[in-house]
């Protein structure tokens, strides 16, 4: 039985894993798109990103263009595994009988 | 961690409604400036023709060259990418070929010999590239686009041929613009 995964259940994460797991396998999306689609600041969102960097859930690459620093964000497999298995068991927990 | 069948499903809800935003956001991204660019070329460009069609020419050969630099820093910006391509997209890649055998075939159909007909030419295989947009990058919206506005061009050039230019101002390039100043509310 799959199980819920802590470290994606908080809310802005779960958002945060939620619409990068919609992007191709190596496919990035950029951090100010980010924070603009979350409606959260530049350090909340920071601060949730470096959490999933450190469960190995995303991979961030800084770039510049034009001379600006622009940072992407992309999924891992390791993340999008345990995305996976968060929802199958947010599934598991609506459809299993309730206690009588 | 204990989570009630009424905080998973506003799990899943939240999940849903963020998966949804998201794609329609990236879907549109940056593609409503470059609709409301090329809308405004395609506008301005044939008002222009139906004025007078030598100057006319002339400057919509300098729109498009706008175009095609403001195209370019636009594209700069753009808010994903492929890791593995830098900033180019593998659906865009896979373009080409089909682009390429269409024109070559609607060419040999159209047969296009005057300066009308060679617009004509350009509008639809632009609304073929929409449409092939559409269907590789998985963008409804553009794939309709694409298809409305071909119609759009055939129906000017064979029903309001004296016309065509100004048809072709304000049902081709206004359809452009409407639709990038439409989406441009999903970002």
């Amino acid at each position: 039985m799959a199980q819920l995964d802590t470290i994606i259940h908080q809310p802005v994460r779960l958002r945060i894993m939620a619409s990068v797991v919609t992007l191709e396998l190596d496919e990035q999306v950029d951090f100010s798109t980010l924070k603009k689609l979350l409606d959260v600041t530049d350090g909340n969102l920071g601060a949730h990103i470096s959490k999933l960097e450190q469960a190995g859930y995303i991979v961030l690459e800084k770039t510049f263009v034009d001379k600006k620093p622009r940072t992407f964000v992309k999924a891992t497999g390791r993340g999008r595994d345990a995305f996976t298995d968060h929802v199958t068991a947010l599934q598991d927990i609506i459809t299993r009988p309730e206690p009588k | 961690m204990n989570v009630t069948s009424e905080e998973a499903q506003a799990g899943l809800d939240v999940i849903q409604e963020t998966q949804n935003r998201f794609k329609k956001a990236i879907a549109s991204g940056y593609t409503s400036h470059l609709l409301i660019l090329w809308g405004l070329i395609g506008f301005f460009g044939f008002t222009s023709l139906q004025i007078s069609p030598y100057w006319g020419g002339l400057f919509y050969a300098c729109l498009d060259i706008v175009g095609i630099i403001l195209t370019i820093l636009i594209a700069r910006h753009w808010p994903t990418r492929s890791a593995s391509q830098g900033d180019t997209s593998q659906q865009m890649k896979r373009i080409w070929p089909a682009l390429l055998i269409y024109a070559l075939i609607w060419a040999w159909i159209l047969k296009p010999s005057d300066p009308m007909q060679a617009c004509v030419y350009v509008c639809t295989v632009c609304g073929f590239v929409y449409v092939l947009i559409g269907i590789l990058c998985r963008v409804p919206f553009m794939f309709w686009l694409g298809n409305i506005i071909t119609l759009l061009i055939l129906v000017g050039y064979y029903g309001l041929p004296t016309y065509f230019y100004a048809w072709t101002a304000l049902f081709g390039g206004g359809t452009v613009l409407g639709t990038g100043l439409y989406i441009r509310r999903w970002r």
